[in-house]
């Protein structure tokens, strides 16, 4: 038996797996890693490896190995790791002996990085899953967020492959603006043509307030402060769909969403673009552009 | 909106709309109606059972059946097909009447420290307490719709009461096995939320219990009777 003690945990780090696709039914939704090719990336490093991984935030994580040796693989984001102070290239894959010392901290980019060995964490499966959802506080370890001391046993159990290559992500885009691809939402048509166009006119920018949950815009334009109240029935609401909060405020819902909600969607967040805007840190400048549902599907 | 004049032929009110690029949503109406949540709830259980192997999960919302599907396996044009076909053999003319029949029933504590809208409540109804109590706990109610946040129900409808608005404030932290109340219906919360709804007052039940299975004892179409524990003493 192997295990990991965390010494240092960036805030919202939490234990994922592909996701609790059943949760709905009691009111939870799928929770899952917030950039899935990433987490993936982390599987196709390791050939096989556990169903479940640690998902740290932009401040990285820390920990020591103790136990039986175990293959180790880390990616997401452009991070900077050191094994026993020896640095790393990124994304990596090594070999952790008893007593090694990990150390991931913040690098250039990105919000989510994943480390998974070829032993699974051992955490119960709520629901017919391991992943943390920190809305509901449920999954993962106790539900909770992971924290400094937390000793994390590697046990035997099962291993997934991936058959897709994770290699090409790109990390850094051509463009000045980020450009994240959206199809309308529940309640375009009711918000109007003109609350449509908008969103196209200038760019946003991700704000300070970003987690599981959502991703919070500023606009400096403000464009929809005097949006009307239209007085929704409460409705389903699926990963990236852009909400206006009642103050004009955009928030990107992202994997630990709330599964109905009563504020008025404008539009939905692709597929494919899901897992860039969750990498998206704070002050990143982003414009909206329009696909159709077609061409959305092709990028799946 | 034209489209929700009681006059539109029900099949004219159906819309099918993608939400994202992973799911349909079939939307029966778009004001809180018995017998639209009652279409969603049962057009939801036909999706369940008849097209299961198109679909990643249906769930029902107040108004709406949440179809999910992998697009690498079913086409958008061949799930909405499918959904149109089973629409077109599902009678939209007739009152669908209440799907549960065993009520189950929920004592409320009405008021108090676990109740501290009641009285705002009921004053703004032009109700006495007693009254309220009374108009409260008269029908049986439908569950109209689990969601929001983990085992949380929305019963309904308060036919009298459908415009009693949210509070400008929010309440936070509102505690498990709250009894909420807005828009001519009632919630019952089963984690700490944060909420716009009346808090009136409290119950036992723990709608989101992980150690049971299922966690939920209340599911959309189940059938609530409520009674107030002063009741008891009487």
């Amino acid at each position: 038996m192997s295990k990991i003690v965390l010494q240092r945990v960036s805030p919202h780090s939490t234990v994922q797996d592909a996701g609790r696709d059943d949760g709905l039914k009691y009111g939870v939704s799928a929770s899952g890693p917030m950039d899935r090719p990433a987490f993936y990336q982390t599987v196709q490093l390791l050939g096989e490896g556990a169903p479940t991984a640690l998902e740290f935030t932009m401040l990285g994580l820390a920990f020591s190995f103790h136990g039986e040796p175990a293959m180790m693989a880390a990616a997401g984001g452009e991070f900077m790791c050191t094994i026993n102070g020896i640095q790393q290239s990124w994304p990596l894959k090594a070999q952790l002996e008893d007593g090694d010392q990990v150390d991931i901290k913040t690098g250039p980019s990105g919000m989510y990085g994943y480390v998974r060995f070829d032993r699974d964490i051992d955490a119960p499966t709520i629901l017919g899953s391991k992943a943390t959802n920190l809305a509901a506080q449920i999954g993962g370890l106790d539900g909770k967020p992971l924290s400094i001391g937390d000793v994390i046993p590697l046990v035997d159990g099962d291993k997934i492959t991936t058959d897709i290559n994770y290699g090409e992500v790109p990390l850094i885009e051509p463009d000045a603006d980020i450009v994240l691809r959206v199809l309308p939402g529940l309640h375009a048509d009711l918000l109007g043509k003109g609350s449509w166009q908008s969103l196209f006119q200038s760019p946003f920018e991700i704000s300070a307030s970003t987690d599981r949950m959502g991703v919070r815009l500023n606009d400096p334009d403000n464009r929809f402060s005097d949006i009307e109240k239209l007085g929704l029935v409460s409705d389903a609401v699926v990963p990236g769909d852009i909400q206006i909060l009642g103050e004009g405020t955009p928030v990107i819902l992202m994997r630990d969403h709330q599964p109905t909600g009563g504020y008025p969607r404008i539009a939905t967040l692709i597929d494919k673009d899901l897992d860039r805007a969750a990498q998206l840190r704070p002050n990143t400048r982003i414009r909206f552009q329009s696909i159709s549902l077609e061409k959305a599907q092709q990028l799946l | 909106m034209s489209e929700s004049e009681p006059h539109t032929p029900p099949r004219a009110r159906i819309k099918l709309q993608p939400l994202g690029d992973k799911a349909i949503l079939v939307v029966f109406d778009t004001q809180l109606r018995l017998n639209a949540n009652r279409q969603a709830i049962q057009f939801t259980q036909l999706v369940q059972e008849k097209l299961a192997p198109y679909i990643v999960g249906a769930n029902s919302n107040l108004l709406s059946c949440l179809v999910r599907y992998n697009p690498k396996r079913t086409s958008f044009s061949v799930l909405r097909q499918e959904l149109q076909m089973l629409l077109a053999s599902f009678d939209l003319e007739k009152e669908r009447p209440q799907i549960g029949t065993d009520p189950k029933l929920i004592t409320v504590s009405y008021g108090g420290e676990n109740g501290p809208d009641f009285d705002a409540v009921h004053r703004d109804l032009k109700l006495t307490g007693q009254d309220f109590i009374a108009q409260h706990t008269a029908n049986v109610l439908d569950v109209l719709a689990l969601g929001f946040s983990p085992g949380f129900v929305y019963l309904g409808l308060h036919e009298n009461w459908q415009h009693y608005p949210r509070r400008a404030q929010m309440r936070e932290n509102v505690p498990p096995g709250s009894v909420l109340f807005a828009a001519g219906q009632t919630a019952i919360t089963s984690v700490p939320i944060r909420t716009g709804w009346s808090v009136i007052g409290h119950c036992h039940l723990n709608n989101f219990d992980l150690q049971r299975d299922p966690p939920v004892q209340l599911c959309p179409g189940d059938v609530v009777q409520f009674q107030s524990a002063e009741a008891d003493n009487v």
